[in-house]
């Protein structure tokens, strides 16, 4: 019995006193934090706040807790490799074959749970019509591509405890419902799905398709410009090289802090020469306030030829691999991350003059537009 | 609310370590004392310096009162004394739940309104109050004389290891142990024992039920279904049994630690036979406490069945309420009053003639369907989920469940089950049984080393900041 009492003696002090200890001699190094978050930085003491001092000293104490990223990494690890399953399940989930999945509204998207009902499809149509209305008294066309989710496009690998309650999720939902009413609404989902058999046009540990999927999307998108100036060609890939690349894990991986533990591969079709348009900073717009990566707000690119179409692109995160292909059957292509509010953009509009301008939406998402089209002036 | 618990990693990894050095490097008893006040005194302080000065302001009280019960053996200064306490309960922890429900009154004769305050919830005060409730009643039996030292009178009510969510410790216990406790190797290892066990039970095991159990209680009503409900009532039933007692091991185990020896509170109350038998097993410290002190005092079973069904109901409903200012508390409380009622009608004898199996499916299926308005946010929640489990045709809403039984999620699941049952005391025994056969016995090595790896393991998961809230704090 004596023994079991020394082991726990010495084990139990060794380990609620080695934090504090290699927090001093630094016997252990941490490894670097994943989080995405800024770290609290040690705090100043404000005697006329000395409540809410416990408050930040346990916030400072927790964040600066010594090997807190790899006791963090050990946990996603077991839970990921051991138990299948996601530490982090509200935000991310883990699939089959090593797929990881966003979580929250992309299982909405897949399972069929929250349709939009008959009033919000109603008014999501009536939004499109507006904005469709505006664009053309700027003699402009608009289209409106609906990006589906990863899960919608690889379901084979999603959890089998995933089940879905109805096959038709909201995005296709409401593609179908603006396509029944005319509005030009761009479907990618069959595209998508018969391009997979090819090879991943998905990142497995991303939520973000490859520049495999992407360049797909983009001609199937170029298809519908042609229909507004004849001389768009959807791009032609054996004039591009497919590169395969292994990378870095995507951002799941990132949040599974698995960045040593996983790899990616990407498929990219890249011509020779490079692209022939070429990008110029124009840095023209406010960026929209409280947007968290005001670098990727705007973006241009240019090519030399005069006949193609000025295109404007409203796009979220999914618009950055289709952008550069995009623009080479434009003769100028500006890009708008408004911060997924998903606008219309009218001054942006009035100042470009667009041909085309194309609202490319992730599917989990589309709530977004509605949220945001309220706070937006409908004159 | 910020509160220092024992399954944080702020009392695990920087309060505990500091605390023991300190505690260790004390010479002699009553520097020992002085340091276990102090360090119970930031303990508190953590949620607070205004609770803190209320709690000093109780201590010094209740220590005047004290003395003046010792000095004049007088019932008036008892009197003054609970009444304070309960006045010092009352204020702070049911009088927006009074003035609201006389609002409800006045508002149909039109005879105006009280206005409801912004009152926060001092942190244990429920717990703090019946253990200065216990000192002053023992002073007046006699039972113990009145502490004449402020400080030893204040670490009695503040010592950090009860203070939250007790066990609620006798005065007449406690005072013997203020300068004659032993603290050796072997003591603090037990300590160390029960401290892990406790830990474990909370962190690993009521927290990964608590998912479901939280899940099942979020849903709207026109979510809910059968199969959910069941397994949301199933799995809060063995949440709060692990959290609760989870909490009263580390309690006890730190308390050991320090050289205190704790009563205790939980005794595998889901093998109980009947609510009776429930009762007896089931935080016991509280049950102990409202039988001495209210139940007793009141008559308890000496004056005719009417007397004793109405002291029965009443404790019952005091017990509830002392959950919380809120009727999904108060019929818990009910539930169990009136079951204890009717068991004493006489079903307790026709339960006698049952097998022990259906003995504790009965007691067990009453305690769970109790657990449902204790959890519930408001009584029509509570309706909700009582109707939800009776099935109907269309209600196996399998994807939502499915999606919680993860590797671990069962894991624990079955854990949870082998030890509420006490079936773990039959796998130990069979583990023991077939290595006594090899004639070799590394169980003590192994069980350290488990115990061990269950400290890690929770250390693992507090780090990573799965769900911790404590259910019991808010009482």
């Amino acid at each position: 019995m004596k023994i079991k009492y020394y082991i726990l003696l010495f084990g139990f002090t060794a380990l609620i006193s080695f934090p504090i200890i290699n927090g001093i001699l630094q016997i252990l190094p941490d490894t670097v934090q994943s989080e995405n978050r800024k770290i609290k930085p040690f705090p100043a003491i404000d005697t006329c706040k000395i409540e809410a001092a416990a408050e930040i000293a346990e916030k400072y104490l927790t964040d600066h807790f010594s090997l807190r990223n790899r006791i963090i990494k050990l946990y996603n690890k077991l839970n990921i490799f051991v138990f299948k399953s996601s530490p982090i399940s509200i935000k991310a989930i883990v699939g089959k074959k090593g797929w990881y999945f966003m979580a929250g509204e992309e299982i909405k998207t897949y399972n069929g749970t929250s349709l939009f009902t008959e009033a919000e499809l109603e008014e999501f149509k009536t939004e499109m019509f507006r904005r469709k209305k505006v664009i053309e008294q700027n003699n402009g066309h608009f289209l409106f591509a609906i990006v589906p989710n990863k899960s919608n496009i690889y379901p084979e690998f999603m959890p089998s405890h995933i089940a879905k309650a109805n096959n038709l999720g909201y995005g296709k939902q409401l593609l179908e419902y603006l396509q029944k009413n005319g509005l030009p609404v761009i479907d990618l989902y069959s595209p998508l799905v018969t391009a997979k058999r090819e090879r991943e046009i998905y990142y497995q540990t991303d939520n973000h398709w490859n520049h495999y999927g992407a360049f797909i999307a983009t001609n199937v998108i170029l298809k519908e410009f042609k229909k507004f100036n004849s001389n768009v060609n959807p791009l032609d890939l054996n004039l591009y090289k497919l590169k395969t690349v292994i990378e870095k894990p995507g951002n799941i991986a990132k949040m599974f802090s698995l960045e040593n533990e996983r790899t990616e591969t990407n498929y990219i079709p890249a011509r020779q020469n490079g692209f022939i348009s070429q990008e110029k900073k124009q840095n023209k717009y406010k960026v929209t306030k409280g947007f968290a990566y005001p670098q990727d707000y705007e973006f241009t690119r240019y090519t030399t030829n005069d006949s193609l179409p000025t295109v404007l692109i409203i796009r979220d995160s999914f618009g950055a691999k289709p952008f550069p292909y995009i623009s080479e059957q434009c003769k100028k292509c500006v890009a708008i991350f408004d911060a997924w509010h998903y606008g219309l953009n009218e001054d942006i509009i009035k100042a470009e003059k667009p041909d085309i301008v194309l609202l490319l939406v992730i599917e989990s998402n589309l709530k977004n537009i509605m949220k945001y089209m309220k706070l937006e002036d409908p004159k | 609310m910020l509160k220092m618990l024992f399954s944080s990693a702020i009392f695990l990894f920087y309060f505990l370590p500091i605390l023991l050095l300190c505690y260790f490097l004390a010479p002699g008893i009553k520097i020992k004392n002085t340091v276990l006040l102090f360090f119970s005194l930031l303990f508190f302080a953590w949620g607070g310096l205004y609770f803190t000065f209320i709690l000093c302001v109780s201590v010094l009280f209740n220590y005047i009162i004290g003395i003046g019960i010792e000095r004049y053996q007088s019932k008036k200064f008892l009197r003054y004394g609970i009444a304070g306490n309960l006045a010092l309960l009352i204020w702070y922890k049911y009088a927006n739940f009074l003035a609201f429900n006389l609002n409800t009154v006045t508002d149909v004769f039109n005879i105006g309104t009280i206005p409801l305050a912004h009152i926060a919830l001092p942190i244990g005060i429920s717990f703090y109050t019946f253990h200065s409730i216990s000192y002053l009643i023992d002073v007046y039996h006699k039972k113990s004389p009145a502490q004449k030292n402020i400080y030893n009178m204040a670490l009695y009510i503040i010592l950090f290891t009860q203070l939250i969510a007790g066990p609620i410790i006798r005065y007449n216990t406690f005072a013997p142990q203020l300068f004659n406790r032993k603290v050796n190797v072997q003591g603090f290892c037990i300590g160390i024992e029960r401290f892990i066990i406790g830990l474990g039970k909370k962190v690993l095991i009521a927290n990964t039920l608590a998912r479901l159990a939280n899940e099942s209680f979020e849903q709207t009503p026109e979510n809910m279904s059968t199969l959910l409900s069941w397994l949301g009532a199933l799995c809060y039933t063995f949440q709060i049994y692990f959290d609760f007692s989870g909490y009263s091991d580390m309690a006890i185990g730190l308390s050991k630690m320090f050289g205190f020896q704790f009563p205790e509170n939980f005794n595998k109350p889901y093998i109980a036979e009947s609510i009776k038998d429930f009762w007896k097993r089931w935080h016991i410290s509280l049950s102990s406490f409202f039988k001495d002190y209210v139940y007793i005092p009141l008559g308890g079973n000496k004056k005719g069945n009417k007397r004793t069904y109405f002291n029965l109901i009443l404790v019952f409903l005091l017990t509830g309420f002392w959950h919380g200012a809120n009727y999904t508390f108060i019929i818990w409380g009910l539930i169990h009053g009136l079951f204890l009622l009717i068991e004493r009608r006489g079903l307790d004898k026709k339960l006698l003639q049952l097998p022990l199996l259906i003995k504790r499916f009965y007691a067990f299926i009453i305690v769970m369907l109790a657990w449902i308005p204790f959890r519930a946010n408001n009584m029509s929640q509570a309706l909700c989920f009582w109707k939800s489990l009776v099935p109907n045709a269309n209600d196996l809403k399998l994807d939502l469940i499915a999606s919680y039984f993860t590797t671990d999620f069962i894991i624990v699941l079955i854990l949870a089950i082998i030890m509420a049952f006490n079936l773990d005391r039959y796998l130990s025994f069979l583990v023991k049984k077939h290595i006594v056969r090899f004639g070799y016995e590394p169980l003590p090595i192994i069980n350290a080393c488990f115990l061990l790896t269950v400290l890690f393991m929770s250390a693992v998961y507090l780090i990573s900041g799965t769900y911790n809230p404590f259910i019991y704090y808010q009482f």
